[in-house]
Order: structure tokens, then sequence, then C-alpha cells
């Protein structure tokens, strides 16, 4: 999706607009980054968020909203390209690059970074995130991705159930 | 470490979006993670999503024909852990043929024929050769027939089957196509007038066209599935003939694939100057630059191709490597092989194999060199009058019998197989060596609700020693629905018993006859009448065990066959009738070639 230029009519300078994190942090950011959310450019397109206002997130606390921003900021330039059809192969690879230290963090964070990108609608960060995990996964057994992710132990019913179903595919763990 | 926020739903299924489809492992573990988690996955919504998230059914393996240990086709998963095993089939050999949108096809040899198998639900449907072509070469394909299908889940829908075979006798080649929506071949054959040489390879489908190699690599036979008519398609003047196959080209089209020397050759048809087609050469492959051994000492050999992906296999001293033409990625995917190899591609979701659903178009056949039978798929309940002296019966399928479907074979006299329609024509029973009164010369129906009765409920009270062994069907007399004979295989002795009616059947045991009556009230055989037939033959001794010959339709009266003849025993009165004739003069007309049966048939109703 290409940045709303029109609104309040600043062709100039880049448009800003507020973000309002769950904790009342307040993060200024150009309009372009922030319409990377399907959820907020309806609302930056109807000229909210400027000035004083701020638009309030109450799901997104202010640690996560600010690696979010992190992505949207450094995908902005080339979203506003459509997709970045001539973005030469330098800037892909540097995104790239950038995409692959971003995910680099603690399945806490990334498990928060899933949740903005849903509530928020931002497709490349949701895809990302979602890849990150899937890979987390790939490949482990069902008590190794829970540890990895951090689930509580079975409890004996559960594990019960599981070893049911380890029966039931047991080529999957030839 | 604290526990992590709990996804919704729709955020936990994006994750899942993303495991890769050629280790279908991943889904399976995943779903076993929690009961969310196995909730998400079960929901019949994300496998769609899956399947459209990924478009390209992933390679999860492929068959090998033979190998040096194993003299019949293998399923060779190119995932670290396969849901699937390798294929079995009721005859003496069996091949890989071809495979398409889910689906594999095999050729069988003894009993000849066409199976196509999934190997997602595991059903065999078995086809029938046209008669006379059954042992002769032939190329085949396997095909969705849905109209307008993305084929990303349609292994379990209707199927076409593309023969093309050579006829030498008659110097044509001939096409046909077989619908699983009808059971049959399609009375329309394509037709070209010389005898192509068939290659025993994979075909290829292009656009709405199917290609098959021809004469070692020669040429192509087009079949043209709209028009449904044979071409021939020369292939490129320079290219070496044994190293060749079909694929699509970069541009979507028909394109060929050859190696020369240590380079793999792309080529496609395009249009050229005067409205003809030719192959044009576009793309060289340095084998020994992508693979990744060092110093490739052998030349190496083309293996097969994927249709979707444009994979293309390569067959080194060191093992088989598939190349990604669009990603340059290579992989080493199985060990050498001496044949083609044919990929199998399609989506595997955790779930699938459990709803395992009846395949009811599996057709039983038969084959023998006096003749070919098939059974009516859609009903399930007729035989298809067939002239020969030879039957395949089917049995219905009761409402109150669950999930026992039953078909006999009979083969020669001798052998007869039980099997069950229900579970993928599995054997449930071999009787071979068995002398058994001939059957009459044709059968129309065959199909009786008491048989399948029997069949999920094998023993009458009586019979109770005969458990554990399935009953099967022996011949019914002409135009008679309701009446047929019923063996069970006693530990001793063999009995013959007859059915009189939907739901009645006369068992002879020993010395004793009784007559059983099917309640469907509890679904059992009841006791009706017992009769010693030791006190009521006029006959000092019974050596043999009596046997039930034929019960004339209409009456009440069984033959029962004794060392000292045959007696016509009415079943109301409990009364000897008469004696029909001595037992030498049985075995007289026996041996005299005979038939018993018609015999018998033709005393009830000259006689009784």
């Amino acid at each position: 999706m290409a940045a709303p230029e029109s609104g309040d009519g600043n062709n100039g300078a880049a448009r800003m607009v507020t973000l309002i994190s769950s904790d009342n942090t307040r993060f200024e950011v150009e309009a372009a980054a922030a319409s990377l959310s399907q959820t907020l450019q309806l609302t930056i397109l109807d000229g909210g968020g400027g000035g004083g206002d701020g638009i309030p997130l109450p799901n997104v606390d202010s640690a996560t909203l600010s690696k979010v921003l992190e992505y949207c900021i450094k995908h902005a330039p080339a979203a506003a390209n459509g997709g970045a059809p001539n973005a030469t192969a330098v800037d892909r690879a540097e995104l790239e690059r950038f995409d692959n230290e971003f995910v680099n963090i603690d399945q806490s964070v990334l498990y928060s970074l899933i949740m903005a990108a849903h509530n928020l609608e931002i497709e490349g960060l949701q895809s990302l995130v979602a890849k990150k995990v899937a890979d987390m996964i790939k490949g482990k057994s069902p008590m190794e991705i829970r540890r990895t992710l951090g689930f509580p132990d079975p409890t004996p019913e559960e594990q019960a159930e599981m070893n049911a179903h380890m029966l039931e595919y047991g080529w999957a763990y030839e | 470490m604290a526990a992590p926020p709990e996804l919704i739903d729709d955020a936990t299924a994006e994750i899942f979006l993303r495991l890769p489809p050629d280790d279908p492992a991943c889904l399976v573990r995943a779903a076993l993670v929690c009961k969310r988690w196995r909730r998400i996955l079960s929901d019949p919504a994300f496998p769609r999503r899956y399947r459209e998230f990924h478009r390209t059914p992933p390679l999860l393996g492929f068959l090998r024909n033979r190998s040096d240990r194993d003299p019949s086709p293998q399923f060779v998963s190119t995932a670290d852990a396969s849901p699937f095993s390798s294929p079995e089939f009721d005859c003496k050999q069996w091949w890989t043929l071809d495979s398409r949108h889910g689906r594999v096809l095999f050729r069988c040899v003894e009993p000849d024929g066409l199976v196509v198998w999934d190997p997602i639900t595991g059903d065999k449907h078995y086809i029938i050769p046209q008669l006379g072509n059954e042992k002769i070469d032939l190329a085949a394909a396997v095909l969705c027939a849905a109209d307008g299908c993305n084929h990303l889940d349609c292994h379990s829908g209707p199927f076409l089957v593309v023969f093309v075979s050579a006829d030498f006798h008659g110097l044509v080649t001939w096409a046909s196509v077989y619908s699983s929506e009808t059971g049959a071949w399609s009375h329309t054959d394509a037709y070209l007038d010389f005898p192509c040489c068939m290659d025993p390879v994979p075909c290829l489908l292009a656009g709405d066209a199917l290609y098959f190699m021809a004469f070692f690599g020669m040429c192509l036979v087009k079949y043209d599935l709209a028009l449904q008519d044979l071409s021939i398609i020369d292939m490129p003047k320079e290219h070496d003939c044994l190293m060749t196959t079909a694929m699509i080209s970069e541009g979507g089209g028909l394109g060929l694939a050859s190696i020369d020397g240590y380079s793999l050759l792309l080529w496609s048809r395009q249009a050229v100057t005067d409205g003809s087609e030719d192959w044009v050469h576009h793309r060289v492959i340095d084998l020994k630059t992508v693979l990744p051994i060092r110093g490739l000492r052998t030349i190496a050999h083309l293996a097969g191709v994927t249709e979707g992906a444009n994979t293309i296999f390569v067959n080194t001293y060191v093992g088989i490597f598939a190349i990604e033409l669009s990603s340059g990625q290579v992989r080493k995917v199985g060990e050498r092989e001496h044949y083609t190899i044919v990929p199998y591609m399609s989506f595997y979701t955790p779930g699938m194999s459990d709803n395992r659903q009846t395949s009811w178009s599996t057709s039983i056949l038969y084959f023998h060199e006096c003749g070919v039978w098939c059974l009516d798929q859609r009903s399930m309940n007729q035989v298809i009058v067939v002239p020969s002296d030879y039957i395949v019966y089917l049995m219905h399928r009761s409402r109150k019998a669950p999930d026992n479907y039953a078909a006999l074979i009979e083969i020669l006299l001798v052998h007869y197989f039980v099997v069950s329609v229900t579970d993928n024509l599995k054997l449930l029973s071999l009787i071979t060596g068995m002398r058994s009164p001939p059957p009459p010369t044709s059968i129309v129906r065959a199909s009786l609700v008491s048989w399948s009765c029997v069949l999920s409920e094998p023993a009458p009270s009586g019979v109770a020693a005969a458990r554990g062994t399935a009953p099967y069907l022996q011949a019914g007399p002409i135009n008679h629905p309701w009446l047929g004979f019923l063996r069970y295989r006693h530990p001793t002795t063999w009995m013959l018993t007859m059915s009189f009616s939907p739901t009645d059947t006369v068992v002879v045991e020993g010395d004793a006859l009784y007559v059983y009556a099917w309640t469907w009230d509890e679904c059992c055989w009841v006791q009706r009448k017992a009769v010693d037939l030791k006190a009521l033959l006029p006959v000092h001794a019974i050596s043999f065990s009596p046997l039930i010959f034929y019960l004339p339709q209409g009456t009440d009266a069984v033959g029962v066959s004794t060392d000292a003849g045959v007696f016509v025993v009415e079943l109301t009165s409990v009364q000897v009738r008469r004696k029909l004739l001595e037992r030498e003069e049985l075995l007289k007309e026996e041996g005299g070639g005979t038939s018993s049966t018609n015999l018998l048939v033709h005393l009830s109703y000259c006689e009784l």
C-alpha cells in the first residue's frame, strides 16, 4: 500500500502520527510507517493520530510497540514503492538481514509481537514472526516444542493423551 | 521461564501455515503439543488454508520400481518421516506407471490389470483393462477428472485413466479412457495407423494433453484430452534419445529435458515462422558444477521430473539428486536407482487418513484368459452378466450388517477369494484346491441380504465351529435372486448350505440337517428345525457327511446327497419324497462333463 499523502495536505515534511501504548507511552512516527498496519491505516486516512490526539493502542505495551515500530520504519520505504518493484538487490538483501536479526529475540517477545502484528494487521511482520516460530518448532518432538515455547509441563492426563496420539502417529517419530 | 501469553487461534494458525509441507511430520507433531493446537489443526478450515497458502502440492516421495533388494515397487519418502508405506497388491508382480493429483497408477501382472492407489487413504481402485489387451505393452496415465479443479485436494475425487498401447497385430496404436465415475472404458477410442512401442515411463500432463514417450525416447505420443485424438511429436534432431523426458517448460508449455554428457539441456516447444511448432533449445545446466559430487565420473541419467514444481531427478553413481529448476536448489533424495522413478506429490495434513472413506467406486475384477468380469460399481449389488463359466459375486451390504461388504472371486473352480470391499479389497480368505460342484453357466444376480448378514455374523449356532473362517458363496441358479449356496469351512468337512428365502438357510452338519431363520431384530440366526438324517434317510449307515445339493425354487424341499444317492427331503413335513439317483450315476454324470448342478436343476424342474 502506498503511504497516504493526503489528509491534512501537508506534502512537504512527512506527516507524523502519535501512537499511545497500553502503558501510556507516546510514540511519534511517520504516518507512512504506521500505515503498514491495516488497522491504523483507516484512522490515519481519516486524519486521526495527528496533533496532540494520538491513537490509543490498549492491546500493545510500550516494549512491544517500540519493536513493532522498528519494523515498520525499516519497511515503510519499500512498502511505499508498492512492494518494492524497483528496489535494488542490495536493498532487498539489507531488508532480509534486518528481518533475520529482528526476530532473533526471546520467544516471549516473539509471542507479543505475533499478537501485536495480528491485532494491528501488519501482514509482513505477522508473516515474519510466524515463520520464525514455525522454524523454531520444525523438526522438534511435541515435548521439545513445549519446552522451546515455554509451555508448562503436561499434566498426567495431557501426557497420557499425547502418548496415545504418538502411538497413532508412530511414523512421525521414527 | 514465564508462561508465554496465550495466542489467539488465528495467530497460532499463522504459525502452522508456515510449517513445511514437504515434511508432513511437522504438522502431526504440532498437533500433539496440546489440546488447543490439536483443535486448531483438526479444524477442517485449516487444511484448506494450508493448501491454499502453499499452492503447489509438495514432493513427499517417489516410487521406485525395482532395486537390488526389492523386486516390487517401493515408496521412498523424501521427508524424514513418512505416513506412507509401500503398497501391496494381490498379484504376482506390479509396476508403477504414473502418478498425478495424489494418486499412483500401477500395472499388475497375474492377474493382469491396472490399480489406482491413493497413498493417503490407502484406497485401491482396480480397473480391468479392455478385453484382449491386458497382456500387451502399454503406457497409462492417471489424472483428476473434476472440471476446473485446482488439484490441491482431489485425491479422493473422480479420476480418469488414459491407456495407450500398440497393437502389433492390427498395426495400430490406440488410446482409451477409463472413468472412475462410470466405471467403464470409453467407447470412442483414438487411433494412430501404426503401432508405437510405448516406453514404460511416466507421462506428462501439459495443458489439455498427455505426452507419452515412445520408441525408447525417439518421439512423443500426444493424447489430446479435449479432442480425444492421438498424434506424434518428433524429438529435436540433435538430442540423445535415450536420455530425454518430457516436462513443463519454463514458459508453462511443453518442454523437454535431456542429458548430453555432463550437461542437462532444456528445450521448449515453440511456434516457428511458418506457423508450425519446433523445439527451441533454451537452457544448459552443467551437472558437474550443480551436483555436489567431486569429479562426476560417469554420465548422469535422467530419472524423472515433477510436473508442477519442475524438479528434475538425476541419477548418478552416488545417488539420486533433485534439481529444482526455479531456485537452483539441489538435494540428494535417495540411493542410486536403476529405473525411472515416479514422483509423488500431495499435501498431507494431520487427520487425513483418519477419516478414511470407503471407496464405493471400488470395482472387483477378475482376469482370466477366457474372459473378464466386473461388477457394477454404482449399485454394488449386481454382477454384470459375463459370458463365462466363472463367476464373481458381490454381496450387498444390508442396513444392519455394519461395514462388512465382501465379494467372492472364484477362479477356475478351485481358487476362491473372499475379499472385503469396504476394507480396500483386503483378502479375507483364500480357499484353494477345493473341488466343488460347478456353478451354473451364468448368474444375473447374486446379491443377497442374508449373505452379508452371514458374513458379519458368520456362524449360525449349528456351525459355530466354522467361526473364524469366512463363508463364501457358491453359484446360485439362473435368475433366482434369493437362492445360492453358502459354504463354510468346517474343521473336518465341507458343508454346503443353501438359502431358500431372503432370510432362511439350510445347513447340513454331520448327520443332521438344520433350518435357520435370520431374525432382523436380534441380528442372529435362530434354529427353526433339526432333522436327523440318519434316522430319516433309508440308508443303513451314512459314511460321509451328507451334502445338500439343491433346493428347487418354489418348494420346501431340498436335495440331499449321500453316499447312497440323492434324496429329496421335504422340510415342512420332514419326509423323504424320493430317491433321485444313485451316487454312481451322479459321479458318472460329473465325470462325464455335465454340470451336476445343471443336472439337478433339470431334475428339480422335471421330477419334483
